[in-house]
């Protein structure tokens, strides 16, 4: 088999079997599986407006696996992308309801601001990585909670006592009424096309740049590059800096488009997480982000219509959406069963 | 200790006796403690392992695999290891992927590193077609002073005999090379000198014609210290 076949057959093969265990659980629990799948279809493809909620649930996910891909591809495990997004999310939703200016100067701002605070949050765990050899993988999920309640406590002050600032001014807003008219009023904004942007410029700096060579060289071989004259602290703490402008760029999708603003939280988003997935899932290349935010966007939101669709409980609904995405990662056994299987008939 | 245009000195010693350090802190990648380095009367003790490679010195690393290779890169990406940024490869900070083909495919060809192609990933190479390579694109940039260290390590008798003839080719041209080797034979038929390394010291030169393996072998081993022919200065003139 041709390995052009096995690359397209083997993500078909892991959704179907996904799909089939899922069925079992689901039959099991005593639920009607096609019930529930076609209630999954319908949450994400069902009309203009589910197709716009989808999309729009995607793009976080694109940009925090994007962060997550960046740095792994500079060698470096970010875990942290959780609370750069959440700095990011409550840097773009204070800008934006803390002054207000024309359109085209605010919303840059507002997006910039979460890139910064993004940035920042990824740039401390660089240093400390870069200068005293300190584990990112600590030191960013140390962050992560740092974020979270400094973010909590920031927003009480900024909203005098309250849960939630105020929402942001429509200058700094990414909806738009042609998108909300295109798609049946969802929520959809134009933060999608910030995010396959970012796919662009996340390919363009790995691909295209000095940088990019640098970066993947102190990824695979810390040793080599020194010797080949790069600056492997350089490199470490800006893949930090970069993968945490991605984060807080998904921080900002959600304060400038789908809340336009920005509540205290009891618990992470989850999205940050989910990143590492959907890196992981997309091989950590930008085309490969894409698919994987794709799967865990549309499966998210699709599933939420399950437990009303089909009266499926929201905890079956959620293992069955593991499952789907488990068999989807563990897609090496697959391609590993469908190389023997071609070797065998070879022998024959 | 001084190495001149147009010849080879070879360091005898035994593993560990200060030869890495040696070649770590001519390069850059150690902090020098005392002493001056200096290539064609400049200084460049302490510089940076870039700014070494551009004062015109050639690294072959003793070992291939943690400093010589990135070997998930494709070995065309290793040959462009360390002018990847200089012009006619990049220009503004953007690469051009087909000048780093072009020129992988010019030293596959003149070094001859059996490979599928400069896109093939340099793990899948074999040691010896990894260190030609590792030789092609250090010669290529036609260094004044080229350090081989180890250069034969691990290596089948075409390989050695390929890169023997290159060393000496780089001598013939009028470059400076340095080479430093466990194997007494190679450093005794490679060498127009020998300088003999103990304790961190080079303890003696000889010449190759007028010395045997026993009286290296005594040097080596710290025996028989004859005068005080240690300086701390490394010249290239």
């Amino acid at each position: 088999m041709s390995t052009k076949a096995t690359n397209i057959l083997v993500p078909v093969i892991s959704v179907i079997l996904g799909l089939i265990v899922g069925a079992i659980i689901m039959l099991v629990s005593g639920y009607n599986p096609i019930d529930g799948y076609a209630a999954l279809w319908n949450g994400i493809f069902g009309d203009l407006y589910t197709i716009g909620e989808t999309i729009r649930q995607i793009t976080p996910y694109l940009l925090a696996g994007l962060a997550v891909a960046f740095a792994f591809r500079s060698g470096l495990f970010n875990i942290g992308v959780e609370g750069q997004l959440i700095v990011g999310w409550f840097a773009a939703a204070y800008v934006g309801v803390a002054v207000e200016l024309p359109m085209i100067i605010h919303l840059p701002l507002a997006i910039l601001a979460a890139a910064a605070a993004g940035a920042i949050w990824g740039f401390i765990p660089g240093l400390l990585k870069a200068k005293f050899h300190v584990h990112e993988v600590i030191v960013t999920i140390m962050m992560n909670y740092i974020a979270l309640h400094t973010t909590n406590a920031l927003i009480k002050t900024v909203s005098g006592g309250g849960d939630r600032t105020e929402s942001i001014f429509a200058s700094a807003s990414l909806r738009s009424e042609f998108l909300e008219n295109l798609t049946e009023f969802s929520c959809l904004h134009f933060g999608i096309v910030i995010a396959l942007v970012m796919v662009g410029v996340m390919w363009f700096i790995l691909e295209k740049t000095t940088l990019g060579f640098e970066l993947k060289a102190v990824g695979f071989n810390h040793n080599a590059s020194q010797y080949a004259g790069m600056n492997v602290n350089k490199n470490i703490i800006l893949a930090m800096v970069i993968s945490g402008a991605f984060a807080g760029l998904g921080g900002a999708m959600e304060a400038l488009g789908t809340f336009e603003y920005v509540s205290s939280k009891a618990g992470f988003t989850g999205i940050g997480f989910d990143g590492i997935a959907v890196a992981l899932l997309g091989m950590n290349t930008p085309l490969g982000v894409i698919f994987g935010a794709t799967l865990f966007g549309s499966l998210k939101y699709g599933a939420l219509n399950m437990p009303n669709a089909a009266g499926i409980p929201l905890e079956i609904v959620e293992i069955v959406i593991a499952v789907i995405i488990f068999f989807v990662a563990s897609g090496y056994i697959i391609r590993l069963f469908l190389l023997r299987a071609a070797k065998k008939k070879e022998a024959k | 200790m001084d190495v001149r245009a147009g010849e080879i000195v070879g360091i005898a010693g035994i593993d560990g006796n200060g030869q890495s350090e040696l070649i770590e802190a001519i390069t850059g990648l150690r902090k020098v403690k005392s002493g001056t380095i200096s290539l064609h009367g400049k200084n460049i003790t302490g510089l940076k392992p870039r700014k070494v490679t551009e004062a015109g010195i050639g690294h072959i690393p003793q070992d291939r695999h943690k400093h010589g290779l990135v070997l998930d890169f494709p070995i065309g990406h290793n040959i462009s290891l360390q002018t990847y940024y200089q012009q006619p490869i990049s220009k503004n900070g953007i690469i051009d992927y087909n000048k780093i083909d072009e020129k992988a495919k010019a030293i596959i060809e003149a070094y001859d590193v059996r490979t599928q192609g400069p896109h093939e990933p340099a793990r899948a190479l074999s040691g010896g077609n990894q260190q030609k390579a590792i030789i092609g694109r250090e010669v290529d940039r036609n260094p004044e002073l080229l350090i081989a260290a180890l250069p034969t390590r691990g290596l089948d008798v075409g390989a050695i005999e390929f890169i023997h003839s290159r060393l000496i080719e780089q001598r013939d041209n009028g470059k400076a090379v340095l080479l430093i080797s466990f194997e007494l034979d190679e450093v005794m038929n490679v060498s127009d000198r020998i300088a003999v390394i103990h304790d961190g010291e080079i303890v003696d030169t000889v010449l190759p014609e007028e010395t045997t393996e026993q009286e290296l072998g005594l040097l080596m081993a710290g025996h028989a210290v004859r005068g005080s022919n240690h300086k701390e200065d490394q010249h290239v003139d």
